[in-house]
């Protein structure tokens, strides 16, 4: 039943595609998010469902649209270097069947983002691409957060759809990224035009920003809590009435701690105590081990490198006894423990370069988005309102992931390079708008005009 | 049950977003922008300089 729905929806993505090709790049979008053939039990996963999707994004894009307003930013030839690194390192890599496999989903991720930003050339593709991620990441954390007002959740208990613990599917991952779309959910409650903003919208918005906020707690993943701290700052920048808002923040956090499940509070604590938690203590040692790879590696080692790793962990063993309670503890070497962090992933995979090429394409979008902020809250036409907010929320949705993604290994994570994408569509966008809105003497614009009829005429 | 009710939900919302999105012609074409009133730049630096002396 789920399979048929799933290709009757497909379907109807196919048709709005063939009556405006931008659809096509809007339905890849989708599948790459949220995955439907990996919910799927018999049709839909025999199809190589993302590829057909990708060959009409591009082919509706190189036959039906208009390339005249495409234009390729700095970091689209950032996104080009780091493809071409990455491939070089996999052809290099330590363990190269395992890199291989990582490689197989990377170049589709970076090759994507490359391409998205050429389409997005109008306000509605912008907001387009906006909603279509937002209703796709929501259809996890809708599930994600009835579950968890219902049962409570738990560490690698709360099941979201699929018994998987891949992609966004996996509860550290989704935590991080149900927090970065808040920002992003809230520009399109109040600037939406294709659901315009309205009571029953705003009902929608909260709850799914509650939805958003319950993720962590069902997933009691670490990550989450950080990012939800990270979104709290970020909303004083801007706010009015900030102590206000800090105060009732504070206030709210405390009212809903005996409404939280014990676990979650017992698992939060170790943040602060990482000594004591054995998976965040493994983890700072194999960031050490990554600092002393690079030094005889600075390029990298290539995806998956840290299958290498053997990290010297100490267990500790609770035993009850008649005597009371003894604890002992137990060391141990464990071998190819993941990185548990973007940076050190970057790092220890693609080396100096690969690091710095990542950040550079990061720290570019907060900076861009930056001044694309500034410039709009300054000054602004009539129908220009939207662009200031929708800068501030995809930088804010960048800052969170910077955050979050200290502890989470997602640095190729296909949402966040379709975040970056919409950054640089929205970066060109105004370019292109302000150099067509730029002020022309009155001579020049005859002289256009002129240009323009004798066009015409020949 | 909860599952179903959210893919119900979002792909709901979401077929309603195509159907819009398909009928918008701003999708793929926008209207030009309101010309600045004002020079901008070096010729506004130069306009304002004018104007003070």
């Amino acid at each position: 039943m789920r399979d048929l729905f799933f290709i009757g929806f497909l379907g109807i993505f196919l048709l709005a595609g063939l009556r405006r090709p931008f659809l096509f790049v809007m339905a890849y979008a989708y599948v790459d998010i949220i995955a439907p053939q990996r919910m799927s039990y018999y049709l839909l996963n025999s199809i190589p469902i993302s590829l057909i999707m990708f060959a009409l994004a591009l082919g509706g894009y190189l036959i039906a649209d208009d390339k005249k307003d495409s234009r390729f930013s700095g970091r689209q030839v950032l996104m080009v270097i780091l493809l071409i690194y990455c491939g070089y390192t996999t052809s290099v890599a330590d363990f190269p069947a395992a890199a291989t496999e990582k490689w197989n989903w990377v170049w589709k991720a970076l090759v994507f983002a490359i391409f998205l930003p050429l389409t997005l050339r109008t306000k509605a593709r912008l907001e387009a691409l906006a909603l279509v991620m937002v209703l796709s990441v929501a259809t996890l954390i809708v599930t994600g957060g009835i579950k968890t007002v219902l049962s409570g959740g738990g560490y690698g208990v709360l099941q979201l759809l699929i018994d998987d613990n891949s992609g966004l599917y996996e509860g550290s991952i989704i935590s991080c990224v149900a927090i970065c779309i808040i920002p992003l959910a809230l520009w399109l409650a109040k600037y939406g035009t294709v659901f315009v903003p309205d009571m029953r919208l705003k009902v929608f918005s909260v709850c799914l920003v509650g939805a958003c906020l319950l993720i962590p707690i069902g997933t009691q993943a670490r990550t989450g809590l950080l990012c939800i701290g990270a979104l709290a700052i970020l909303m004083l920048r801007f706010n009015r009435y900030r102590f206000v808002y800090a105060g009732a923040a504070i206030a709210l956090g405390i009212l809903s701690l005996p409404l939280l499940p014990s676990s979650y509070t017992d698992r939060m604590a170790t943040i602060f105590e990482y000594k004591a938690d054995q998976s965040a203590s493994t983890r700072v040692a194999v960031w050490y081990w990554t600092i002393d790879y690079v030094k005889n590696k600075p390029l990298g080692g290539g995806f998956d490198a840290y299958r290498s790793n053997e990290i010297n962990a100490t267990k500790v063993i609770t035993k009850e006894t008649s005597g009371g309670t003894t604890i002992e503890t137990q060391d141990y070497i464990e071998r190819g423990r993941a990185y548990h962090s973007s940076y050190f992933e970057m790092l220890g995979e693609q080396g100096y370069p690969g690091l710095i090429v990542w950040l550079m394409i990061h720290i570019g979008g907060i900076w861009r988005m930056e001044i694309v902020r500034k410039k709009y809250t300054k000054d602004h036409k009539q129908d220009e309102e939207w662009i200031a907010p929708f800068a501030l929320a995809l930088q804010n949705g960048q800052i969170i992931y910077m955050v979050g993604c200290t502890f989470v290994g997602i640095a190729y994570q296909p949402f966040i390079y379709m975040l970056i994408a919409m950054q640089i569509g929205l970066d060109t966008y105004t370019t292109r708008r302000r150099s067509e809105a730029a002020f022309k003497p009155l001579q020049q614009r005859v002289k256009e005009i002129k240009g323009d009829q004798q066009g015409l005429a020949g | 049950m909860v599952d179903t009710f959210s893919i119900l939900l979002t792909h709901g919302l979401l077929v309603i977003a195509l159907w819009r999105m398909a009928h918008n012609d701003e999708i793929d074409v926008e209207a030009p922008p309101e010309p600045d009133k004002n020079p901008s730049g070096f010729f506004n630096r130069n306009m304002s300089d004018r104007h003070k002396n």
